[in-house]
């Protein structure tokens, strides 16, 4: 056990030191080499995209660090079997198929837990949807709760639904979530220990993994976000609350004034307004629900499409509340939530990386280091510590390497989603409430994944290029080069492989 | 510039080794012999596969009690009993009434039950209600819902609380697959106080039915392995097996046994040694039945409880 944290220890130091080595040398060597204004354009633009990806490493590689490398956090929940304080249980859905709600209720309803009351919120217009909430709430007992005006999609109805509480706590669960029956009997008993405890935030597990390669891949995503980054930012104080499998302490949601409605990921901006009122959270890390995940593209994408501008949206709105309220946050904090908050912006960051070395061969715009023995040197180490770093860890917790890939190449499909979405972000365009799509979907026609399949075309069109210079200029830069570019374009090829019709 | 590269090698070499000698891990061998099962019946098993059954499997119909004799025979053998308990009239196939049993009509037939369980005085594995989440039993969650069935499945369970029998250890026991698809086994999970262990079932018929393809151990059990781990409890494949039709048993066997062992929280598992729907049963002598014996050998497959701690069922 300690053999395995010193080798962890070693392994992120020397990270973060290579880290260190990278950033310097590159920053020095823009500096010292002369480029033209178009090339210094480049230049600048993939070292802030290095940076930004490096920040990233440096915050995950800390979030591991705190996590500890060994066995989850156990916490001490005080004296069990005393009265069990009321909670609601609320459940906001609007035009879900009648299966997924009667699952969930069916396990809401089997909670071991006495004192608790099931809310549905349901914001369905239709007739057909209203008529079988009707029927769900007689047979399994449910409170059934409408809205007149409908305003601030789900974060509205839900704050409707809290002004006619008087429970001590609210759990939250989305309309696909299938609690296990411990749910309640365990988080409450954590609150119940720390006055000071505003949420306590748990797992999303995705048990459809079998259902084909895009279900496997968001699960093993969901997996990686959840085993370290949330662990390790619970210990710094700024886990956020993720909409889903979460108990909030009534009345702190009530200080908070009630859900954030002006984003369409209410659950984030809720949690930079309670942790600034100095509510504390806990992520705890033990699986509690089954949820299910994504199982077309189409499905995917819009998934990540709809987290990435909410929570761009809250980026742009954090930067505007640290120039006017920086001490709303400890430091610790802040560092975490420009983490989480600047992270969905890895799409505009990776088109940069992908292509700065296109650019280079075609038409020869140096970017990367000119020479190969600095690059090999210094960006190496880089590469292999963080990624391993990556890998080892989640292996330690049983993840097996081929999982993770596919999690990691579903992602690099996702760039141009994420950069559609950072683009409507920052111009201030809002997203509808969309239920996130989850069965039975036609693959996505070629027409619209242009920008990948561009991509690719301009990526072969350039390796071939680079190929031809290097013949006549013998130049080793030209081959790190056309080995990026083709590595990028064959990882965007998995896009044929993902896109595919789900029965 | 060489060294240093190697260096890291020598890094990533020691990181792997640290990960692969983790823990002592093991699995617990297991098998349905026979009806009635009897010393001659475990003896034979370690005979032809080298290895004793640790757990010996045995049915029960509603309003039965396991015969004296195989209780008696099991445990001079230092084996552990495995009840499945089929809420149903064994000869009739047909399902008793659940809402009878929530409100308490069996109680005194559970509650002997559990007394005659509780006189072992040594680990019993109980699994009630099996296979709940597939069609075919009329205790499946298809026939009474999810949520007769967990109340039904909490209710027996209570009175065995009531009954101090906590040497009988529960098993939580699910099919491989859904079916239909929507009749998700965790909808049926009653809770970490009702269960000791989850219990997986699943077999390879190969081609022997119009309805049914060759599929490896890994094919039947990986994405259900990785469900059910995600529950805080260790895992049992309660029944398995494969037909010989379509495909070659022999490296069926071979590459089950080297899956399980790459399952960490599988401790133990049940072979359904008998010919019924299918030719499930490794007859001696077969090259099937040899490979299993080969694949027993060594230590990760144990026949015998060698725990200190003697309330430790698994």
């Amino acid at each position: 056990m300690n053999k395995k944290l010193d080798l962890f220890a070693a392994l992120a130091v020397l990270t973060i030191i290579s880290i260190i080595v990278y950033v310097t040398a590159r920053t020095i060597l823009l500096f010292f080499v002369e480029y033209t204004l178009i090339e210094s354009f480049f230049a600048v633009m993939l070292l802030l995209g290095e940076f930004f990806i490096i920040l990233h490493t440096l915050g995950y590689v800390v979030n591991i660090a705190r996590a500890g490398s060994g066995n989850k956090q156990v916490f001490s929940s005080g004296p069990t079997g005393l009265a069990e304080p009321s909670v609601a249980v609320l459940v906001a859905a609007r035009h879900e198929p009648k299966e997924v709600l009667e699952s969930t209720f069916i396990t809401l309803y089997g909670l071991n837990y006495k004192n608790k009351t099931i809310y549905f919120l349901d914001d369905s217009s239709e007739d057909k949807y209203q008529k079988e909430a009707e029927e769900l709430s007689k047979t399994y007992g449910l409170k059934l709760f409408r809205c007149r005006h409908r305003h601030g999609a789900k974060a509205g109805i839900i704050n409707e639904c809290l002004k006619t509480l008087n429970d001590k706590y609210v759990a939250l669960f989305d309309a696909d979530q299938n609690p296990l029956p411990d749910f309640l009997k365990v988080i409450i008993p954590l609150l119940e220990h720390d006055e000071k405890l505003g949420f306590i935030q748990t797992p999303q597990f995705y048990s459809n993994l079998d259902k084909g390669p895009i279900a496997r891949g968001a699960a093993f995503q969901q997996a990686v976000f959840y085993e370290y980054i949330c662990e390790g930012k619970s210990t710094g104080g700024s886990m956020f609350c993720c909409g889903t499998n979460v108990v909030f302490r009534r009345k702190a949601l009530l200080d908070a004034g009630g859900l954030d409605e002006s984003t369409v990921t209410e659950d984030f901006a809720t949690s930079v307004k309670l942790h600034s009122r100095g509510w504390h959270s806990l992520y705890y890390n033990h699986v509690y629900a089954f949820g299910m995940g994504p199982e077309s593209l189409t499905g995917y994408f819009k998934q990540q499409f709809r987290w990435a501008l909410g929570t761009i949206s809250v980026f742009k709105k954090m930067i505007w509340q640290l120039i006017r309220h920086p001490f709303s946050l400890s430091p610790a904090q802040w560092w975490e939530y420009f983490l989480s908050s600047s992270y969905y912006l890895i799409g505009v960051a990776l088109l940069v990386m992908m292509l700065c070395p296109m650019v280079y061969l075609l038409f020869k715009v140096p970017s990367y280091f000119a020479s190969p023995e600095i690059y090999f040197l210094v960006f190496l180490p880089y590469l292999i510590l963080s990624m391993s770093v990556f890998y080892f860890l989640l292996r330690g917790r049983n993840y097996k390497i081929k999982d993770l890939f596919l999690g990691q190449l579903l992602g690099q499909i996702t760039t141009t989603v994420y950069m559609h979405a950072a683009l409507w972000a920052l111009i201030g365009i809002r997203g509808k409430f969309a239920i996130t799509e989850k069965t039975k979907a036609a693959a996505i026609p070629y027409i619209r994944l242009w920008p990948q399949i561009l991509l690719i075309f301009f990526g072969f069109i350039s390796v071939v290029w680079g190929l031809n210079r290097y013949i006549y200029e013998q130049e080793a830069a030209i081959l790190v080069n056309s080995f990026w570019t083709l590595y990028n374009c064959l990882l965007l090829s998995s896009i044929f492989y993902f896109n595919r019709e789900v029965k | 510039v060489k060294k240093y590269y190697l260096f890291i090698l020598a890094f990533f070499i020691l990181m792997q080794n640290t990960y692969a000698s983790e823990s002592q891990s093991y699995c617990f061998t297991g098998a349905f012999l026979a009806d009635q099962p009897v010393k001659k019946d475990i003896l034979e098993f370690r005979k032809d596969y080298g290895k004793k059954p640790y757990l010996v499997m045995i049915f029960l119909g509603w309003g039965d009690f396991p015969s004296e004799r195989t209780i008696k025979d099991v445990y001079a053998e230092d084996c552990i009993l495995f009840l499945t308990w089929e809420p149903w009239d064994a000869q009739r196939k047909a399902g008793i009434d659940f809402n009878a049993l929530i409100q308490g009509k069996f109680d005194s037939y559970i509650g002997k039950l559990a007394a005659m369980l509780k006189e072992i005085d040594k680990p019993v594995l109980l699994r009630f209600g099996h296979e709940m989440n597939g069609d075919w039993y009329p205790w499946s969650g298809a026939k009474i819902g999810a949520n007769l069935y967990i109340q039904a499945y909490r209710h027996v369970k209570e009175i065995f609380n009531k009954g101090k029998a906590a040497n009988v250890k529960w098993v939580f026991s699910i099919n491989w697959e859904d079916l239909p698809r929507d009749n998700r086994f965790i909808l049926y999970y009653p809770g970490s106080d009702y269960v000791d262990y989850i219990g997986i079932d699943g077999y390879n018929w190969g081609n022997s039915k119009h309805w049914s393809k060759w599929q490896s151990f890994e094919q039947i059990f990986k994405a259900r392995y990785e469900q059910a781990a995600i529950i805080d409890k260790p895992i049992i494949i309660s029944e398995f097996s494969s037909s010989s039709s379509g495909g070659d048993k022999q490296a069926w066997i071979k590459e089950a046994l080297n899956s399980i062992k790459n399952m960490k929280k599988i401790k133990a598992f049940v072979i359904f040694n008998q010919d019924k729907e299918a030719d499930w049963k490794f007859s001696p002598g077969t090259r099937a039945a040899l490979e299993l014996k080969k694949q027993l050998r060594g230590n990760y497959y144990k026949d015998k409880n060698t725990f200190k701690n003697s309330s430790k069922a698994l």
